[in-house]
C-alpha cells in the first residue's frame, strides 16, 4: 500500500467519530428516503402476493337476477378469461350468542376447500381452478356439509364468536325462504380471506347500521335450489403475474372487463331466455298438474266432462307460476293460487251430497277457477314481460379492501415524498461543515504534501475518498437496514386495520430507488467536500504551514446595549461572541435542530389534525348523530311517519328531513368528485343540526333556498371558490358518473372534515334540477343512551319502508381505528427527529469542543470546576437549541401543513391546527434531546487533559 | 517548612508492559518570595514537575506542599480549587480566549476567585493600560503574553507559574516579558517559578533547580541575580 494510501486509511480509523457522524447523517438521509418511497410500494406488494396466493378474482360480474349456466359458461369463454367461479351470496341479520351481526354470506366450494393447502398464510395451493378467493383457515375445521360454515377470524377476535358457535340466521334482504334451506349454522373453522381485506369495513348494505360485520363461507347446498347464483367472480390471464397495483395489470384487465361488458347484452338476453322457459315449463308443468288434479275432481263429483266445458267454457288454460323468476314471477301469486285451487276440491268434495248443492258448488268453483284461471294469466303475462337483467362487470377497485388499502399506500408515498428532504439538507450541512474542519485540521499536512510535491488533485482527493468511503458505507448501511425496517414498521401499524399478510424478510429492495437515494446522499457529501477542500489546496504551502490565526473576535451588536453587555458575565459574552463567530457552524446546527422540531411538530400535527377530523366533525359541526333514510320504493308518506316516530319516541332532540342524493360534481379542468347532494328541507333546523361557518374565520355561512354550499375538501379539490360554477352529474347504479349534467353557482364554501357535501336550497334544486326536493332521510340529534336507542332503532326497522339507521357514534369508532395507523407513523416521525437531533448536536458539540480544546484546557488550568466548564461550553449549544428549536417550529406549521395536505384521503379533510400542545412538546422534546447529547458530552469534556492548555498551536 | 515542599515525588506512566518515570524521587524547596528558574533539557520532567506543582496532575508518591498544605492527597475538585485560589499560570502559548478583549481575558480569572485584583489595575501595571479593549488577535505576542501575565496575576495567587513564557516570543519581546516577571516577583514579594529550557535564564534566579532525567540534579541558590535586561541568550 501507498504511504498515502496508508494515510486515508488512518485518518479514517483515527478519526472514528467524525467519520462515523458522516456514515450516519448520510445513512439516515438515504434510508430514510429509500425506506419511506419503498413503503407504499412494499405495501402493495403484500396486497398483490396476498391477493395472488389466495386467487382473488380480477373481475367481479353481478346481474340483477342472477346467473344461468349458460351465462357462465359465456363468461367462460370471453377471450383472456382464465377461469369463472360462480357463486351464491346474500346478506344477512343473523344471532350468535345473543349478539346480533349484519352478515355477508357466500358459498365456498367446500371440497375445494378441505383439499387445498397453506403453509405460509398467503398462498394457498390447490389443484381446482375454478376454486377462487380462496379463504385461508385460521383456527378450527372446513365446513363438511349443510349447517356448517367458517367466518372471519379477523371479526371474531374483535367480537365474541368461537369455533363450535352456532349462528342462526334471523332476517335477510328479501324472504329468507327463498335464500336459504339452512337456517343455523355451527361455526368448524375462522378463516382469513382476500376479499376483505378492510378490518374498518368488510362493504355496505341495506341491512342494519348498513355496514357488513361479518362474514361467512357456507358450502352452496345450503342456499335455496330457487335462489339463482348471484355473481361470478373471474380471473384474467396472465393477469397474477403482474402487480395488482401496476398500469400492466390494469390495462389487462381492463381489456377482459370490455369484453365481457361488450357481451352484457347477449348474457342478459340468455338471462331473460332462461328465466322465461324455466317459468315457462314450470307454469306448464304445474298447469298440466292443475288440469289432472281437475279432471280427477270432476270425475269424483260424477259431473261429466261436457258439463265440466261448459262450466268451464272461457278458462282456456289454468296455470300456476313458478316464482323462479326471481321476484319477477311472485311467490304471492303460486301460494294463492294454489290456496284457490284446494279451497275449489274441497268444495267440490263437500259438495258430492247433493245435487242442489253441487250446482252451487260448481258455480262457486267456477267462480274459484275463473280466479285462478286470471291469476295463471297474469303469471304468464309476467313470464312475458321479464325484462333484461343489468349486468355489472367490476374490478377489484370496487372492492372496498382493496380499494382502501391501495389508497392507503398512496399516502404513503405522498408522506415519503416530502420528508426524506430535510435530512438531505442536513446531511449536506453537516458534512460540509465536518470536512471543513478536517480540512481545516490538516492544513498544515497538506501544506507539508504540497511541499513534498504531490499535486492539488492528489490531496483533495484524500478528502473526496473519505468522504465517499464515509458517504458510500452510510448509504449502504442506512439503505440496507431502513428498506427493510421501515417498510416493516409502518406495514405493521397498517396490520392493524388490515389483514394483509407480511411479506416475511428481507423485503424486496428497489434498485433504482435504492441507487437513486444513494446517489444523492454521497453527492451531496462529496460535493461538500469537494466545496470545503478546494479553497484549502490552492493555498500556498508556506501559508498552509503556519498555523491559521485563530478567528480573530469581533463586536458584536449586543455590545452596543452597553447596560445589558455590562451585566453580561464573561462567559454570556463568549457565548454571544461565539454564535456570531462560527457562522457555518451557526447555521448547521440552527438548521438541524429547526428541522428535528420542524419534524417533531409535523408529526404531533398530523396527530392533531386526524384527531381533529372526529373531534371537529362530530363534536363541533355535526350536532345529528342519526340518519335515518326510507327505502327507494317508500310510499310518499314514509318520511313522515318517520318523523312522527322519532317525535313519540322522546330520545330526539332535534330532527330534519333532507334530500340525499349522491352526485358527481365537477368543475372546469377537474374531475368528478363523488358527492353527496343535501337539499334541507327546513333551513333554520337544519342549522342548529349542522354548523355551517367557515373554518378560519368562524364567520357563519349564509343560507337560503337558492343557497349552493360545497364543503371546503371539494372546493379544494375543485378548485372553485365563492360565485363559481360547478356541474352536477347523475350517478349510475355502479357509481360511475352519466348524463350531460346541470350547472350550478356556488354561493358558498363551508368547514367540513368528513365527505364531500354539496348543500343545496330548494330553489336553486328546483331551477337545475326541475323538480322539488322531496325528503328522503332524516337527521336528528338523539340520545346517547344504548338501550333508549335499542327500541328506537327496532321501532324504525319495523317500519318496511325505513332503508337504514345509522347511528354516528359507529362510525366515530371506526374511523378512530382507521386512524391508530397514522399514529404510528407519528412514532416514526418522532424517532426520525431525535435521531437527526443527535447526530447534529453530537456533530457540533463534538466540532465544538475539539475546536476549542486548549480553550478549555486552559480554563481548567485558571481552576474553572467541571461545572463550569460545561456551562461554558454549553451555554452556546443551549442556545443555538433554542434559536433552532423557535424557527423549527415556524417551518414545521408550513411542513405541517404540506404534509397533511399531501396524506390526507380522498373526501376527508385533515384538521388544519397545530394545538399549543404540540408546540410545546416539539421544543420541549427537542430541548431534551439536546441535554442527552450534552450529558454523553460532558465525559468528552471531563477527558480533556490540562496538558493540552501547554502544547503549541497546530 | 520551606513555601513550595517536594519530598521524594515520584510519577509513573505506564506505557503498556513499560512503566516509565518522569519524575523518579524529587526532592526540592522554595522559599517564598523567591524567583526560581526550573531548567533541564527536554524530557528531563520539568513539564512533570510543574504540572504536579501546578495541580494539574497528581505524583505517584512522594509529598508535594505548597505553603505548608499538603496537594498530592487532594480530591479532584480540591484541585480545581487550589488552581483557582492560589496558583496563577502562564503558558508558553499564552492561551488567551479569542473572544474576550485584553481585560475580559483578565476578567476571566479574576471573576472566579475570592479576593482578586482589579483588571484594570494589573493590566496597567503590565503596560497595557492603553489595550485593554482589544482583543487578542490585534495584539503582539508580546502583549498577549503580558495580558496572559496580568490574567495570572489578578487572581492574586501564592505562585506564579510560567511554562516557557518566552517560548513562543522573539528575542526583545522575550526579553521585556522576562524582566515583568521578575519585576513582579521583587515589587509584590509574589513567589515565581518559570519552567524552561534555557540556561540563560538561570543567571536572573534566586533559585536554580535544574531537572535532569526525572530527577533533581542540582540546586543553587544564587544570592546576587542578574537582573533580566541585562541577560543574553
Amino acid at each position: 500500500m501507498r504511504a498515502f494510501d496508508k494515510d486515508i486509511q488512518r485518518s479514517v480509523l483515527h478519526s472514528l467519530g467524525r467519520f462515523l457522524a458522516i456514515v450516519g447523517i448520510v445513512a439516515l438521509g438515504c434510508g430514510f428516503y429509500a425506506g419511506l418511497r419503498m413503503t407504499g410500494p412494499d405495501m402493495r406488494l403484500n396486497a398483490d402476493a396476498f391477493y395472488d396466493g389466495t386467487h382473488l378474482y380480477d373481475i367481479r360480474v353481478l346481474s340483477s337476477s342472477g346467473f344461468s349456466d349458460d351465462m357462465v359458461s359465456t363468461l367462460q369463454s370471453v377471450e383472456g378469461v382464465e377461469s369463472v367461479m360462480p357463486a351464491y351470496s346474500a346478506d344477512v341479520m343473523a344471532s350468535v350468542n345473543n349478539e346480533q351481526y349484519v352478515i355477508r354470506m357466500g358459498s365456498m366450494d367446500v371440497q375445494a376447500a378441505q383439499d387445498s393447502t397453506c403453509t405460509d398464510d398467503i398462498h394457498v395451493d390447490s389443484d381446482d381452478d375454478q376454486f377462487l378467493n380462496r379463504p385461508i383457515l385460521e383456527e378450527g375445521s372446513w365446513p363438511t356439509g349443510p349447517g356448517e360454515c367458517v367466518l372471519s377470524a379477523d371479526r371474531a377476535s374483535k367480537d365474541p364468536i368461537h369455533v363450535g358457535d352456532t349462528i342462526t340466521i334471523d332476517y335477510g334482504t328479501s324472504d329468507l325462504d327463498q335464500v336459504l334451506d339452512q337456517r343455523s349454522y355451527t361455526v368448524t373453522g375462522l378463516v382469513h380471506s382476500s376479499s376483505y381485506v378492510s378490518d374498518s369495513s368488510l362493504g355496505s348494505t341495506t341491512l342494519g347500521s348498513g355496514k357488513i360485520q361479518q362474514y361467512m363461507y357456507v358450502s352452496p347446498d345450503n342456499f335455496s335450489s330457487d335462489y339463482p347464483l348471484t355473481e361470478c367472480f373471474i380471473r384474467v390471464q396472465g393477469a397474477d403475474a403482474l402487480n395488482a397495483s401496476s398500469d400492466a395489470y390494469r390495462s389487462d384487465v381492463n381489456a377482459t372487463s370490455e369484453r365481457i361488458s361488450d357481451l352484457s347484452d347477449t348474457l342478459s338476453q340468455q338471462r331473460v331466455e332462461s328465466l322465461k322457459s324455466s317459468a315457462q315449463s314450470d307454469l306448464d308443468t304445474q298447469r298440466a298438474d292443475f288440469e289432472a288434479q281437475q279432471e280427477q275432481m270432476m270425475s269424483q263429483l260424477g259431473i261429466s266432462q261436457a258439463q265440466l266445458a261448459a262450466l268451464s267454457s272461457g278458462d282456456a288454460t289454468q296455470t300456476t307460476a313458478n316464482n323462479a323468476a326471481q321476484g319477477q314471477a311472485t311467490a304471492n301469486d303460486s301460494a294463492q293460487l294454489q290456496a284457490t285451487s284446494t279451497d275449489a276440491t274441497q268444495a267440490q268434495t263437500a259438495s258430492t251430497g247433493t245435487t242442489q248443492a253441487q250446482a252451487a258448488t260448481i258455480a262457486s268453483l267456477n267462480e274459484q277457477l275463473a280466479q285462478a284461471n286470471a291469476q295463471f294469466d297474469s303469471a304468464q303475462q309476467q313470464i312475458d314481460a321479464i325484462s333484461a337483467p343489468d349486468i355489472y362487470v367490476l374490478d377489484r377497485s370496487k372492492n372496498f379492501g382493496v380499494k382502501s388499502f391501495d389508497s392507503d399506500a398512496t399516502r404513503v408515498d405522498n408522506i415519503a415524498a416530502v420528508f426524506p428532504l430535510i435530512f438531505f439538507l442536513v446531511a449536506a450541512l453537516v458534512s460540509l461543515t465536518t470536512m471543513t474542519r478536517m480540512v481545516d485540521e490538516d492544513r498544515i499536512l497538506i501544506g507539508t504534501y504540497k511541499a513534498l510535491g504531490y499535486g492539488r488533485v492528489r490531496i483533495a482527493s484524500k478528502y473526496v475518498i473519505y468522504a465517499a468511503l464515509a458517504s458510500v458505507s452510510g448509504a449502504a448501511i442506512g439503505i440496507l437496514v431502513l428498506s427493510q425496517v421501515l417498510p416493516a414498521v409502518i406495514c405493521s401499524a397498517y396490520a392493524i386495520i388490515y389483514n394483509v399478510p407480511q411479506h416475511p424478510f428481507p423485503l424486496a429492495v428497489d434498485v433504482p430507488l435504492a441507487l437513486i437515494s444513494a446517489g444523492m446522499g454521497i453527492g451531496i457529501t462529496l460535493i461538500a467536500t469537494i466545496a470545503s477542500v478546494t479553497m484549502t489546496v490552492r493555498e500556498d504551502p508556506a501559508a498552509l504551514m503556519l498555523p491559521r490565526a485563530p478567528k480573530p473576535g469581533k463586536r458584536i451588536l449586543l455590545e452596543r446595549i452597553r447596560p445589558v453587555w455590562q451585566r453580561l458575565s464573561f462567559s454570556w459574552k463568549v457565548t454571544f461572541r461565539n454564535l456570531f463567530r462560527y457562522k457555518k457552524r451557526f447555521l448547521m446546527t440552527v438548521i438541524g435542530i429547526a428541522g428535528c422540531t420542524a419534524l417533531l411538530l409535523t408529526g404531533l400535527g398530523l396527530s392533531n389534525a386526524i384527531n381533529d377530523i372526529i373531534d371537529r366533525q362530530y363534536g363541533v359541526l355535526q350536532q345529528y348523530n342519526l340518519t335515518v333514510t326510507v327505502g327507494q320504493n317508500a310510499d310518499a308518506d314514509a318520511i313522515d311517519r318517520v318523523a312522527s316516530t322519532l317525535d313519540d319516541s322522546g330520545d330526539i332532540a332535534q330532527q330534519v328531513q333532507i334530500r340525499t342524493e349522491n352526485r358527481f360534481v365537477s368543475s372546469e379542468g377537474h374531475d368528478d368528485e363523488s358527492t353527496e347532494l343535501i337539499a334541507p328541507q327546513d333551513y333554520d333546523r337544519y342549522s342548529q343540526l349542522v354548523l355551517m361557518r367557515d373554518r378560519t374565520t368562524h364567520d357563519p355561512v349564509a343560507f337560503d333556498s337558492h343557497s349552493v354550499v360545497l364543503t371546503e375538501k371539494l372546493a379544494t379539490s375543485l378548485g372553485v371558490q365563492c360565485g363559481d360554477t360547478v356541474t352536477v352529474r347523475d350517478q349510475d347504479t355502479v357509481g360511475n358518473a352519466t348524463g350531460d349534467g346541470y350547472a350550478l353557482t356556488v354561493t358558498g364554501i363551508m368547514e367540513n372534515y368528513v365527505g364531500n357535501y354539496l348543500i343545496i336550497g330548494s330553489d336553486a334544486y328546483a331551477q337545475a334540477f326541475g323538480s322539488t326536493p322531496d325528503p328522503t332521510a332524516i337527521e336528528a340529534q338523539c340520545t346517547t343512551d344504548s338501550d333508549a336507542r335499542t327500541a328506537l332503532n327496532d321501532t324504525l326497522r319495523s317500519d318496511p319502508s325505513v332503508g337504514t339507521v345509522l347511528f354516528i357514534d359507529e362510525v366515530i369508532s371506526s374511523y378512530r381505528q382507521m386512524l391508530q395507523s397514522v399514529d404510528m407513523i407519528v412514532v416514526v416521525l418522532v424517532v426520525a427527529a431525535a435521531a437527526l437531533a443527535f447526530i447534529v448536536l453530537y456533530n457540533m458539540t463534538n466540532i465544538n469542543i475539539t475546536e476549542r480544546t486548549r480553550e478549555i484546557a486552559s480554563l481548567k488550568v485558571l481552576g474553572f470546576l467541571p461545572r463550569e466548564v460545561d456551562l461554558y461550553v454549553f451555554r452556546e449549544i443551549v442556545l443555538l437549541t433554542c434559536i433552532g428549536s423557535l424557527l423549527g417550529l415556524v417551518l414545521g406549521v408550513y411542513m405541517e401543513g404540506f404534509v397533511v395536505v399531501t396524506a390526507e384521503v380522498d373526501q376527508v379533510m385533515f384538521g388544519r391546527d397545530i394545538h399549543p400542545m404540540s408546540f410545546v412538546i416539539a421544543f420541549v422534546l427537542t430541548m431534551a434531546f439536546a441535554l442527552c447529547v450534552m450529558l454523553v458530552m460532558r465525559r468528552k469534556l471531563n477527558r480533556i487533559g490540562m496538558v493540552e492548555s501547554l502544547k503549541s498551536v497546530d | 517548612m520551606a513555601f513550595v515542599e517536594f519530598k521524594d515525588v515520584r510519577k509513573l506512566y505506564h506505557m503498556g508492559e513499560i512503566e516509565v518515570a518522569a519524575a523518579d524521587g524529587m526532592t526540592f524547596s522554595i522559599e517564598r518570595g523567591e524567583f526560581v528558574v526550573i531548567v533541564g533539557p527536554s524530557g528531563a520532567g520539568k513539564t512533570t514537575l510543574l504540572n504536579m506543582l501546578g495541580g494539574m496532575d497528581s505524583c505517584t508518591s512522594g509529598l508535594i506542599a505548597l505553603d505548608g498544605r499538603p496537594i498530592n492527597s487532594l480530591s479532584d475538585r480540591e484541585l480545581t480549587l487550589y488552581r483557582r485560589h492560589d496558583i496563577g499560570f502562564v503558558f508558553q502559548f499564552y492561551n488567551l480566549v479569542q473572544n474576550l478583549t485584553a481585560r475580559e481575558n483578565v476578567e476571566l480569572a479574576s471573576q472566579i476567585c475570592n479576593d482578586p485584583l482589579d483588571a484594570a489595575t494589573v493590566l496597567t501595571d503590565v503596560g497595557l493600560a492603553d489595550r485593554m479593549d482589544n482583543f487578542p488577535a490585534q495584539l503582539s505576542g508580546g502583549e498577549q503574553q503580558r495580558v496572559a501575565i496580568a490574567r495570572a496575576l489578578a487572581k492574586n495567587p501564592k505562585l506564579l507559574l510560567c511554562d516557557e513564557p518566552t517560548g513562543a516570543l522573539d528575542y526583545k519581546t522575550g526579553k521585556a516579558v522576562l524582566h515583568l516577571l521578575q519585576q513582579t516577583c521583587t515589587s509584590t514579594g509574589r513567589t515565581v517559578a518559570i519552567v524552561t529550557h534555557n540556561q540563560a535564564f538561570t543567571a536572573i534566579a534566586d533559585r536554580v533547580i535544574h531537572v535532569h532525567e526525572g530527577k533533581v540534579s542540582s540546586i543553587e541558590v544564587n544570592p546576587n541575580p542578574t537582573q533580566a535586561d541585562e541577560i543574553e541568550w
